[in-house]
């Protein structure tokens, strides 16, 4: 009996993959990149609503990550403070927390969505915007966050809050000058990835920020995100396939700048 | 400096608290990110709690008054560009036209969630109660494929036929034989009521390929499919064939799809956009009938593929 | 002070640590008006026409199973082989490029799979069941491979040796030490790569057709349940909107139980990498 070719098969699925995703990212980059060159000529079939157009949605973005990072990191810290202290007196609450935010942090995003629409949207009367946009947002990363914060806690050595409240620092201080600046990368992680979401996300924001092309000039206007922005080129505008490439490739280039910052905050510490 | 002497203070007591732990973190540090590095971490907390209740209520001051418009997506393009405009002569009135359907539309306008709404379709007498009802324009639905067609004409027979699956095929409308895409709309839409309506289906009778969202969307997969068949507002058909999108509106028995047929009434799947206000309009609605009813508001709703009622 | 301040941090830690429970009690809130009718059977119909009331969730259910299901059988073995390339076959140079690269593509908005897969597949499958089963297929293996791969990882690398030394092919030792070890972590794997297929919304919606029927076979277009609410939430009132929060009800329930038993399964070896959830 011959060894199987695994070795091939292994390689061959590698190689597989690569190829799918240089194409998927060629694709993108051609395409993008062509995209924005035809629509730096001046539009024929413009409408003035169509303004914005893709750095209206960039400034969407930015506003709506940054926001939501905001309000999701006191709330993170809070919960991270929150685990720290029940994990230490009463082990099951704090398994039970744990799994509570790794539930949230899976939850499918257009459930969220449609609890920020119901809520956020209609019952708080944001409406369409970005303000609600954020605050469904950060229902949904701070969990995420939250969740990397104490798994960067759970690294440490455990005799560590021991020793700091054995010789008489108070909980306080021990979680704020001992264990966060103890995990700063985890910190730094959790942060970078609650922002690779945010910036990846769609399906909770066409819910609630709505699909406006036009420059936001509040928090309380509606703007689409460069995610939404794409979805809505692709899907509901005919001919926008240029459009929606350069945006995607936009998209593509700031998330990937997120992601590539944390995966060397995850691979590249020492050793 | 502040934040200097805090971290001298924090390494110092770190070494005190666990002297075996080898200045923990102190490693992470160097990679961590550089606000995170000079900044103590509680500090950090309440800036960026701070932060937050600043942006969320400071930048939400508007001094410009805020109208609202929500309901029909057939009737969103033609009060976006309305609206713009308006803006453009007084900034101080800020619009916000959303889609979301006539039903929509009317619920919002009747909870006064809405300044006004926007309905593509009657309004039942259930629905009127409480509502201003003001018809601006005349639309239709009209049949379409894909330009590549050698088709012109359907009767309602036909279009019937396709949409509850007893034809099938291209072959039997003179076609090549090609199975028959058959583009449906979501719940939920007015386009989709108006058509049910005149053809005495039900949803639940049609055999659809593709279901869609917008007119948009429908237009987008019947040029992107040459097979395709689906119906959607005139109005944006024609500003498509406008654009040299390869889209081809179909006779419905007998009767071309155009704004003329539209506006005379003799063309069979015709219906009117209608703006709703809660109680009596405002001065800012009245402003946007107002233009509807202008000779600016005319050209536009006929640049846009709609009829205007004031006969121009 | 320090203790009003710690309430104060507890207070906003528990609207993170109770945001699962409380997105499911809102939606069964809100849902509440449709079970509270009575009409709790009408959702095992087979019918989804809100328009006429008829609110069976059935057809959806078959949509989302078949496409997350069928996702799922395509990416686990291209996950799992490109998973044992990286650490059984790939130098520690390629391996580390392939492990950034697969966290970068993990890390990618759906809407680019969408984008590709409508511009790609359904010109050549149509808006279809096969369509969104190899968008969902494409937008899990990069993460399905990131777990399976810190699976293998924690398998001992003594026991790998230990196999050698006995003469066996190193592909006899990938097959029947590493993967017989690392099963609980990889099965693990696979069901957070199909809570994830599950729950994705917009890249599915873009392609896959959207109608409420019973796929009868792969070029057939289906409708999940989270299309549904992308397509249906704006227009819906009273019971219609009442039976969308139950279809994200179930959606929620579906994704949480999946992770859960994920983390059963796993027996630890599945950690909370939170970039593929």
């Amino acid at each position: 009996m011959s060894a199987p070719p695994l070795k091939l098969l292994a390689t061959g699925a590698a190689i597989a993959v690569a190829a799918l995703f240089s194409l998927l990212m060629l694709d993108i980059a051609v395409e993008g990149l062509h995209g924005l060159l035809a629509t730096a000529l001046p539009k024929t079939t413009t409408t003035t609503a169509d303004e914005g157009g893709v750095f209206a949605a960039l400034l969407s973005t930015v506003s709506i990550s940054v926001l939501a990072l905001l309000t999701s990191l006191p709330v993170a810290l809070g919960c991270a403070w929150l685990g720290v202290e029940t994990l230490a007196r009463r082990p099951r609450v704090g398994t039970a927390l744990r799994r509570s935010l790794d539930v949230a942090s899976a939850t499918p995003s257009i459930a969220i969505g449609l609890v920020g629409w119901t809520l956020f949207s209609n019952s708080f009367g944001l409406g369409f915007s970005l303000l609600a946009g954020a605050l469904t947002l950060s229902l949904m990363i701070a969990p995420l966050m939250a969740s990397a914060f104490l798994a960067g806690i759970d690294a440490l050595p455990a005799a560590l809050r021991a020793q700091s409240l054995g010789l008489g620092v108070s909980r306080w201080n021990t979680f704020w000058r001992l264990l966060l600046p103890s995990c700063r990368p985890a910190i730094a992680a959790g942060i970078v990835l609650a922002l690779g979401r945010a910036t990846a996300e769609t399906a909770c924001l066409i819910l609630t920020s709505g699909i406006s092309t036009r420059w936001p000039e509040s928090m309380g206007d509606p703007g689409a995100t460069l995610a939404v922005h794409v979805y809505h080129l692709a899907r509901n505008v005919p001919d926008g396939e240029p459009r929606a490439y350069s945006a995607a490739l936009l998209l593509v280039v700031v998330n990937a700048l997120v992601q590539v910052v944390l995966a060397r905050l995850r691979l590249g510490g020492p050793r | 400096m502040a934040a200097k002497t805090f971290r001298r203070h924090d390494a110092n007591y770190r070494q005190s608290a666990c002297p075996h732990v080898r200045n923990p973190g102190s490693a992470a540090v160097a990679h961590g990110l550089p606000l995170l590095r000079t900044m103590p971490p509680s500090k950090w907390f309440f800036c960026a709690s701070a932060a937050a209740l600043l942006l969320m209520f400071g930048c939400n001051k508007n001094q410009a008054v805020r109208f609202v418009i929500t309901g029909s997506s057939t009737c969103q393009p033609v009060l976006q560009e309305v609206t713009a405009r308006l803006e453009q002569r007084d900034p101080s009135v800020r619009f916000q036209v959303e889609a979301g359907g006539s039903g929509r539309g009317i619920t919002d306008a009747k909870t006064r969630k809405a300044q006004a709404g926007m309905a593509s379709r009657d309004l039942l007498p259930a629905e009127l109660e409480g509502l201003t009802v003001v018809p601006f324009a005349r639309d239709g639905v009209t049949i379409v494929a894909h330009a590549s067609r050698n088709l012109a004409a359907v009767t309602s027979e036909q279009v019937k036929a396709i949409y509850t699956g007893k034809l099938t095929n291209w072959k039997e409308l003179g076609g090549p034989d090609a199975k028959i895409t058959v583009v449906n709309k979501a719940e939920g839409r007015a386009t989709l009521e108006v058509f049910l309506q005149k053809f005495k289906l039900k949803n639940s009778e049609i055999k659809a390929d593709v279901v869609v969202g917008d007119n948009a969307q429908c237009v987008r997969l019947v040029t992107g499919d040459e097979h395709a068949i689906g119906y959607l507002s005139i109005g944006e058909a024609l500003r498509a064939v406008e654009r040299k999108e390869p889209l081809r509106l179909l006779d419905l028995d007998g009767v071309a799809a155009t704004l003329e047929n539209v506006r005379d009434g003799s063309f069979p799947l015709g219906r009117s956009l209608y703006l709703l206000f809660p109680g009596q309009a405002d001065a800012e609605g009245q402003r946007i009938v107002d233009f509807l009813a202008s000779p600016e508001g005319s050209e536009l709703l006929y640049a846009q593929g709609f009829v205007p009622l004031s006969g121009t | 002070m320090p203790r009003l301040a710690s309430l104060l941090l507890a207070g906003l830690g528990l609207l993170a640590a109770l945001a699962a429970p409380a997105v499911a009690m809102f939606l069964l809130w809100r849902a509440f008006p449709l079970i509270g009718d009575g009409h709790l059977l009408r959702l095992v119909d087979d019918e989804w026409f809100p328009g006429e009331g008829k609110f069976g969730l059935l057809p959806l259910v078959v949509g989302t199973a078949s496409t997350a299901g069928l996702a799922l059988l395509l990416a686990v073995p291209i996950g799992l082989l490109s998973a044992v390339w990286v650490r059984f076959y790939a130098g520690p140079r390629r391996a580390r490029l392939a492990e950034m690269s697969l966290g970068v593509i993990a890390g990618m908005p759906s809407v680019v799979f969408g984008l590709f897969g409508t511009f790609w597949i359904v010109p050549a499958l149509g808006a279809s069941l096969a369509s969104a089963a190899l968008v969902l297929a494409m937008m899990v293996v990069p993460s399905f491979a990131l777990f399976a791969l810190a699976a293998l990882r924690q398998v001992p690398e003594g026991l790998l040796r230990d196999g050698q030394a006995l003469g066996l092919h190193k592909s006899r030792v990938i097959r029947h030490l590493a993967l017989r070890t690392a099963q609980p972590g990889l099965i693990g794997a696979a069901t957070l790569a199909l809570a994830r297929a599950l729950g994705e919304a917009l890249a599915v919606e873009m392609v896959a057709g959207n109608v409420p029927n019973f796929p009868d076979s792969l070029l057939a277009p289906v409708r999940t349940l989270t299309t549904t609410l992308v397509q249906e939430f704006e227009y819906a009132h009273g019971a219609h909107a009442g039976a969308l929060h139950l279809v994200a009800l179930a959606v929620v329930a579906l994704a949480s139980m999946l992770v859960t038993l994920a983390f059963k399964l796993g027996h630890g070896q599945i950690h909370a990498a939170p970039e593929a959830a």
